[in-house]
């Protein structure tokens, strides 16, 4: 395939021969030799797709941008859109206040909107709701129900373990609203009952909280 | 089964939760839980009732 000389340091695109010419020309468009610095106005605008450039773009919104263009939390932020298509988009947000980092996504679906939710990108894997030693003289132990706290969830979790003892492995089962049941498996000859933490996270196609 | 943690002070104190007190083992066998735990304040439940708690 033809290549185009970049700028240093990042080396020229080497797609294989059987991409597709107009792959290779957006390979070429995403080279962050080409990343197009935007204003707050053309990142604000209501035709979000038909003024953006093919590739990949960025721009910096003050507080005061931000509030204006209805994005995720009216805090300055970073703006990576890829628009690899002229009809479709994804865009990044990275707020950046003094206690608040995180981050966001979206996909850019029609022009004018609407445009897909924002998605938490850094969203926790998940707080802490409890924890339970486990009875090691069995192999696997028994489970163990730990329930949770009183109303935090109002759909069911997802659940991640952490194990104090590496000589065990825990496991969860029936999760529900109320309570997770935990158990562990001996994968190393280990007889020290092992202690289990549970972190849980909820999550919807628009939030996840902790 | 509904659990209560009646430890005092503990945020779900007095609090009757629905909870599943059976799970499916590495076998695919229905196992009953051999504990209940209050993950608030990490005590033992020992108040387990099949029937809610009267309003």
């Amino acid at each position: 395939m033809p290549t185009t000389p970049k700028g240093l340091p990042y080396p020229a695109s080497t797609a294989p021969p059987n991409v597709p010419a107009d792959l290779q020309a957006l390979a070429q468009d995403l080279d962050f030799t080409k990343v197009q610095v935007l204003t707050p106005a053309q990142v604000n605008a209501a035709s979000l797709l038909s003024a953006y450039p093919l590739g990949l773009s960025l721009v910096r919104l003050l507080g005061a941008d931000a509030s204006a263009g209805g994005w995720p939390g009216a805090t300055s932020s970073m703006v990576f859109t890829i628009k690899p298509h002229a009809d479709r988009g994804t865009q990044f947000v990275f707020r950046n206040a003094q206690t608040l980092v995180n981050s966001y996504y979206r996909q850019l679906i029609t022009d004018p909107g609407p445009h897909s939710a924002w998605v938490s990108a850094s969203a926790p894997f998940g707080s802490y709701v409890g924890s339970a030693t486990l009875d090691a003289s069995t192999n696997p132990t028994a489970g163990v129900l730990i329930t949770f706290p009183a109303g935090r969830f109002t759909l069911t979790p997802r659940v991640v373990l952490g194990s104090g003892n590496s000589a065990w492995a825990p496991s969860s089962s029936a999760v529900s609203t109320t309570g997770v049941t935990i158990l562990a498996r001996q994968i190393i000859a280990n007889s020290t009952n092992p202690l289990i933490s549970v972190y849980a996270v909820q999550a919807t196609d628009q939030s996840i909280t902790g | 089964m509904w659990a209560t943690c009646h430890t005092a002070g503990c945020g779900n104190e007095d609090i009757s939760l629905d909870v599943q007190t059976t799970y499916i083992d590495e076998n695919g066998e229905e196992q009953q839980v051999g504990s209940v735990m209050c993950g608030v304040c990490g005590n033992p439940i020992t108040d387990l009732s099949p029937e809610p708690p009267s309003p």
